[in-house]
């Protein structure tokens, strides 16, 4: 899966998936439940927005800073034996992990939950190699063997999926044959996968956060599978956003708050796994060999950008959970790895307007993504930010920029404006009978699909302003 | 292998970035000072008792886990009975921490393999095939935790030589056992241990674990399922005289 | 004598002018003398949100201007409307003069509600509504604006109206300005939804402080052939 997960329209996309409505109830009921989670545990432990305030307070201090960090992290992970690679595109990252897949004459690999891999294409890169990628998040592992269905969620990737659909997929790929209860399901996955952990010879992970000060990796996730893929396999590569650090643990501990409270709503998720350099010789499992890869893929010009902001992401989901639009289209209606408001805000950055363009406008602006936002990331303001690029490079079709040509010319022109308002309200009242207009305008007609048109008195308010009588007043 | 071998490409990728930014490369980070009162306040308000309380309650409630307060002399009949709550046919393999800092469990063997379980302790030879494969085996596996958080009824493992990570990773059942002196309120204490041992130059265990109850997940239509790749239960015993 | 501007809003201008009568009843009872600058024009809104932020400069100047007619307060009836004219010296931030003006007009700008409940005294208002009412916070006004318990303060002024929740309260209805017509399937799904949660109190009233979204969401129950009767606060506070 490279980040873009969908070749047709965007348009075509949202009115096919708006009829899944197997997938609209599901994304809606997980959105409710994963959006009153993260309030409650908000509330819990109180001062939220001070502690949103810290998050983005280290978040900015990490951009301000990153060459510095990212120099004391690679150093750190060195004198702990690890091997650290800088890789500046995708194809980079991507070649040097074959390499080491190479070198260690792998035939299996165990991959826990993430996105950067996923951003990269590694897993059909280490494939064309011949080798087995196992994913083992249940998420990613029920997409990968739906024939790499798309992801619909940064955090719970399947979630556009019943379980009646989990279990037929099963029962297709894998031999399944009991019922369509989860926990039968789950069972049955962590038996059929069990064996690929031990045989791996290398396990490749994200990195939510890495410790500059000490060359760690923190990796947050609820099914131990990050756990068993650095615990059992020789060899473990960790990839890495380069933006993905904090300076020192105490700032790990705000981060990990925010993430498990935003994500899931506790205190800290089942496992949040510190791992410092390969094991230590004396020590019997755990990998001999540690890899970190970090990647810029796009993120220096963002950066450089005015879109810096979305860097301080720490891959929450918050902002879906809470995204009106999201909650009706669902997550492979983005076309991208990244759904929701980050999805609309970071897709164009990493992959351009060609293909994410449209993402920028499905948005009604309402900000609710803004308030929950654990680092203060001004996502409404930032897809605004794109609009005007869009708008600005005439990307956007011509018909619109004549029409905002056209409103710009009268209404910076008070007196045009004026006499256009007063029209405007007779016209209303003339054309608009029944909540229908008698003249067909494309804009009116999508509208009118579900919904009826206001109906005016005829006269505007101005006019009635300057005309009225004593007995207008009160 | 040398350090410049295992290094590669820094030098390209970071001048590429501070260009973009239009600026020399920093050699020292800007001041930066992490308040940290929020941190602290959690729980604050709580004395150690009551803190206690709340950490059973809350393992109990949102966790799941069995949870037990002993003496250290009972430790070998807890565990006994602990893995005979969790497995009442006796049969199986029980793995055991080398780890004798704070109780040897060699105390255990003797009445675990009365009732009818097998036992071995975590092998720290270099043959990693051995020692997985026995933790691949085994029903429970039994660690010592450094500390436990008490807002997040999360117990805190160090790997080494002596407990390793498959002991509390792959038998189906994990037995915790913790010092009650050890319990501390929130992450917030423990990540400030681990930055003062960094800055005294301490290399840190290359694993460090923050386990809060056992493995579940929710991705089949957010409901929650316990029990994945990681252990299916937990039981906390907690050492009052510790 | 308070003297104030009234902002009115293209959407209130030219379709819901009942509402921006009530707004000038409503201020000319609490001792208000309303002028109205007639040089105003739109706020811009659709054009800056659908990203033509460099066209629309001129419009912003153009209404900063026409507003300086006079240096009395500025109310607005529409949070929206009120919202993006305080994000002007942003917008105009690379132009100081400019940026300036915007800066004093928006320090100048309020919410109608915002200003009924801080500026004026509204317990002289008697207002009679009996029935069952849902309250539509709007996105602007409640997230962009911080207006949260404004509306609800005067609505608990009105004698025989009760208010009743309903799920999602907060969750925009689908309006978005152009987005309404540009993403019409998405805001279309949106204020179906708000439409059906609002339903399912059956209230005899729906009442906002914003039109443009009591439009989209009165659109949809007309749709729907629904009886409950949609009203700005405005038309609210002004029933006897």
């Amino acid at each position: 899966m490279s980040m873009k997960t969908s070749s047709t329209q965007f348009k075509q996309r949202i009115r096919t998936n708006m009829q899944d409505s197997i997938m609209r109830e599901s994304v809606a009921s997980a959105q409710e439940r994963m959006f009153g989670n993260r309030a409650r545990a908000a509330e819990d432990i109180g001062h939220w927005d001070e502690w949103r305030q810290m998050g983005m307070d280290i978040r900015e201090h990490v951009l301000e800073n990153l060459d510095f960090y990212l120099t004391q992290l690679s150093d750190n992970v060195i004198e702990n034996g690890g091997h650290v690679f800088f890789a500046q595109t995708a194809e980079e990252a991507s070649a040097y992990i074959e390499r080491v897949a190479q070198a260690k004459n792998a035939k299996k690999v165990v991959k826990s939950k993430s996105m950067v891999t996923e951003e990269i294409d590694l897993n059909a890169a280490l494939e064309r190699q011949g080798i087995n990628v196992v994913e083992t998040d249940l998420g990613e592992y029920i997409l990968q063997i739906d024939d790499h269905d798309a992801p619909s969620h940064i955090v719970a990737p399947a979630i556009h999926k019943s379980r009646e659909q989990v279990q037929q997929i099963f029962k297709d790929k894998i031999g399944y044959q009991g019922s369509e209860n989860p926990a039968e399901m789950t069972r049955f996955v962590r038996d059929h996968i069990r064996q690929d952990f031990v045989n791996a010879d290398i396990g490749i992970t994200g990195c939510n956060f890495a410790v500059a000060e000490s060359g760690s990796i923190a990796l947050v996730t609820n099914e131990g599978n990050a756990r068993l893929a650095t615990a059992l396999p020789k060899t473990h590569i960790a990839v890495m956003g380069m933006e993905r650090l904090v300076p020192t643990f105490e700032e790990l501990d705000v981060m990990v708050t925010l993430l498990c409270r935003s994500a899931v709503g506790l205190p800290l998720t089942g496992y949040v796994t510190v791992l410092t350099g390969p094991k230590e010789a004396e020590q019997t499992d755990g990998p001999e060999e540690f890899h970190l890869v970090i990647l810029d893929n796009g993120r220096s010009d963002i950066l450089a950008s005015e879109f810096k902001s979305i860097l301080r992401c720490i891959r929450c989901a918050a902002c879906a959970n809470t995204c009106p639009a999201y909650r009706h289209i669902g997550g492979q209606s983005y076309g991208s790895i990244y759904s929701g408001p980050i999805g609309a805000v970071l897709s164009p950055l990493l992959g351009g307007y060609q293909d994410f363009q449209d993402l920028p406008y499905a948005c009604s602006l309402c900000t609710a993504c803004n308030d929950v936002c654990p680092v203060k990331i001004p996502l409404a303001e930032l897809l605004l930010k794109h609009r005007q690029i869009i708008a600005e490079s005439k990307l956007t079709p011509i018909k619109e920029r004549i029409t905002a040509t056209a409103f710009n010319f009268i209404n910076s022109r008070p007196t045009l404006w004026g006499s256009a308002v007063n029209m405007g309200a007779k016209a209303s009242k003339t054309l608009i009978k029944e909540g229908d207009m008698a003249i067909k305008i494309k804009a009116v007609e999508e509208w009118h699909e579900t919904r009826d048109l206001p109906e005016s008195d005829g006269e505007s308010f101005r006019h009635w302003f300057k005309h009225r009588t004593p007995s207008d007043k009160p | 292998m040398n350090t410049s071998s295992r290094l590669h490409n820094r030098e390209r990728f970071l001048s590429a970035l501070t260009t973009k930014l239009g600026r020399e490369p920093l050699t020292q980070p800007s001041p930066f000072t992490l308040t940290k009162a929020r941190q602290h306040n959690v729980l604050s308000d709580q004395t150690e008792p009551q803190q206690l309380d709340l950490f059973m309650t809350y393992i109990r409630e949102n966790l799941g886990v069995s949870a037990h307060r002993i003496q250290t002399q009972e430790l070998a009949q807890c565990l006994t009975d602990e893995c005979l709550t969790h497995y009442p046919c006796a049969q199986g393999l029980v793995l055991l921490s080398q780890d004798a800092r704070f109780a040897d469990l060699s105390c255990a063997v003797q009445p675990l393999q009365k009732s009818g379980f097998t036992t071995t302790f975590w092998q720290d030879d270099h043959d990693r095939a051995q020692p997985i494969q026995l933790a691949e085996q085994a029903k429970v596996g039994i660690v010592f935790a450094e500390h436990a958080l008490v807002e997040s009824g999360t117990i805190v493992l160090e790997s080494s030589a002596l407990q390793g990570r498959s002991i509390s990773l792959l038998p189906e059942h994990s037995i915790f056992i913790i010092r009650r002196s050890s319990l501390l309120p929130r992450i917030t204490q423990f990540c400030e241990q681990l930055h003062q041992r960094v800055q005294q130059g301490e290399r840190l265990p290359s694993c460090v674990n923050f386990i809060s109850g056992p493995s579940s997940t929710a991705d089949i239509e957010l409901i929650k399922v316990v029990g994945v790749h990681g252990p299916l239960s937990a039981s906390y015993v907690i050492l009052e005289d510790q | 004598m308070i003297h104030v501007s009234l902002f009115v809003t293209c959407i209130c201008d030219t379709i819901k002018p009942n509402v921006a009568k009530n707004t000038v009843a409503l201020l000319e009872i609490l001792g208000c003398q309303v002028h109205f600058p007639e040089a105003q024009t739109c706020c811009s809104q659709p054009s800056i949100n659908s990203g033509y932020v460099e066209d629309s400069k001129r419009s912003l100047k153009s209404l900063i201007a026409a507003m300086e007619v006079n240096d009395h307060p500025v109310i607005c009836p529409a949070a929206s409307c009120a919202a993006m004219i305080k994000s002007y010296p942003a917008i105009l931030n690379d132009e100081p003069e400019w940026r300036a003006r915007a800066q004093r007009l928006s320090d100048r700008t309020y919410e109608l509600t915002q200003f009924l409940v801080h500026h004026l005294d509204t317990s002289i208002l008697s207002p009679k509504l009996s029935g069952t009412a849902v309250y539509h916070p709007s996105c602007s006004l409640f997230r962009k604006l911080g207006i949260k318990d404004e509306p609800l303060q005067l609505l608990s002024q009105v004698e025989g109206l009760s208010l009743l929740p309903i799920p999602n309260q907060e969750t925009c209805c689908g309006f978005g300005g152009t987005f309404s017509v540009k993403m019409s399937e998405i805001s279309g799904a949106m204020v179906v939804e708000k439409a059906a949660h609002i339903q399912s109190v059956s209230p005899d009233f729906l009442i906002g402080a914003d039109s443009s979204c009591l439009m989209n969401i009165g659109g949809r129950l007309d749709r729907e052939q629904s009886n409950i009767r949609v009203m700005h606060i405005a038309d609210v506070l002004m029933s006897r």
